[in-house]
């Protein structure tokens, strides 16, 4: 593990750049910031559809509770929005 | 899909009241790919069936099978991604199957979130891209039905073992006003992740130009010792799966709650304070929130 310790001259710099924008990165802010970008209940409403854990699983309920299967296909990852 | 009619109450109420709803990501399915070979088999038979029916077969596309396992219907995820296309594919077949309403078969669930190792320190990061309002940044697409995807909020777990997580810790001792700079392995792994929405989520095709990550005491309490992140990066981060000149370049600003005397981690979150995605003639701000889970 290699640390390079740096003393008071990064603090007194990582003030002095933020201090231009005329508000304070302080922990608040940090925290505030965290809360506004996380996915909103209708960015997350798609969510409210019951999804079979897999294809075979969809067939298989498909075929005992006798109602058709919606199957959605694409790249990339749905759940997290990498897609 | 998601954005658009997956996120329409009368399509949600309608797959919950009459079908059964499943997903699949076709990397899993191809060679090599997560899904098991019975899986594979299944979505093969279905693009075979929908090749014999001459029905709309693609890998980005929805498809209705009967309760019987055989495909009935398909559409496009171009047509499919509009509430009304889909909702009236929905209801013909509805119709056209006699199928009876009755209650979810497959409760909803919100999305679960990973089960960490011990020792193990978890991160949830979303990223999305914004647009200024005044002074400000503000989320964008947030008007009802706007059913852009580049609206949706990407997000990816990163976990880190307790040798990386240590490396963030402040030295025994430390005094307010200490600072040390993050390895570069662990500031990689941790920043590679900075990237807005965009159809590329390849980390291997994100290259790290310029990327630093500093950590400074702020304050040492009995309590605990608060660290303060200061970092920035430049990485190459193309658009699709294949080379172009976009690139991320962005400022991050975060802050670690420790517990001195057990060594670990209390909470961590970092956000970008400038994040632009370049290239192409374009400058789109963006976001990314990095927070720890317990």
């Amino acid at each position: 593990m290699q640390r390079r310790y740096l003393t008071g001259l990064a603090l007194l710099s990582g003030v002095l750049s933020l201090a231009w924008s005329g508000v304070t990165r302080d922990l608040a802010w940090v925290h505030q910031r965290t809360q506004q970008w996380q996915p909103t209940a209708r960015e997350r409403r798609w969510e409210n559809i019951g999804w079979a854990k897999d294809l075979r699983e969809a067939l298989h309920l498909a075929s005992v509770y006798q109602r058709p299967v919606f199957l959605f296909t694409q790249d990339g990852h749905l759940n997290v929005g990498r897609c | 899909m998601r954005a658009g009619s997956l996120s329409d109450n009368r399509v949600i109420s309608l797959l919950n009241r009459y079908f059964i709803s499943a997903y699949l990501s076709n990397e899993d399915y191809e060679e090599g790919g997560a899904a098991t070979p019975e899986e594979k088999a299944e979505l093969h038979r279905i693009f075979g069936e929908g090749y014999a029916a001459h029905l709309s077969v693609g890998t980005v596309h929805v498809y209705i099978l009967k309760p019987d396992g055989h495909l009935i219907d398909s559409m496009h995820v171009a047509q499919a991604w509009k509430p009304e296309a889909l909702i009236a594919m929905l209801d013909r077949n509805v119709q056209g199957l006699h199928i009876a309403p009755g209650e979810p078969v497959i409760k909803p669930s919100p999305l679960p979130t990973p089960c960490p190792a011990p020792n193990t320190l978890l991160l949830h990061l979303v990223a999305r891209y914004l647009e200024r309002k005044g002074d400000d940044f503000v989320l964008t697409g947030q008007a009802e039905g706007s059913g852009d995807w580049s609206n949706l909020p990407a997000e990816d777990w990163i976990t880190l073992s307790r040798a990386e997580w240590s490396r963030l810790l402040p030295p025994p001792g430390a005094q307010a006003g200490q600072s040390w700079e993050i390895d570069r392995p662990l500031t990689s792994k941790l920043l590679t992740h900075f990237y807005p929405p965009t159809e590329n989520w390849d980390l291997t095709t994100n290259r790290l130009d310029e990327q630093s990550l500093t950590a400074t005491v702020v304050s040492v309490e009995p309590g605990g010792v608060r660290t303060r992140l200061t970092g920035r990066l430049k990485m190459k981060h193309p658009f699709y799966h294949k080379d172009d000149d976009r690139y991320v370049e962005a400022s991050v600003v975060g802050y670690i709650e420790t517990e001195p005397t057990r060594r670990r981690i209390r909470s961590l979150e970092m956000v970008t304070d400038q994040a632009d995605y370049r290239g192409k003639g374009s400058d789109l701000p963006f976001g990314v929130a990095v927070r720890s889970l317990p």
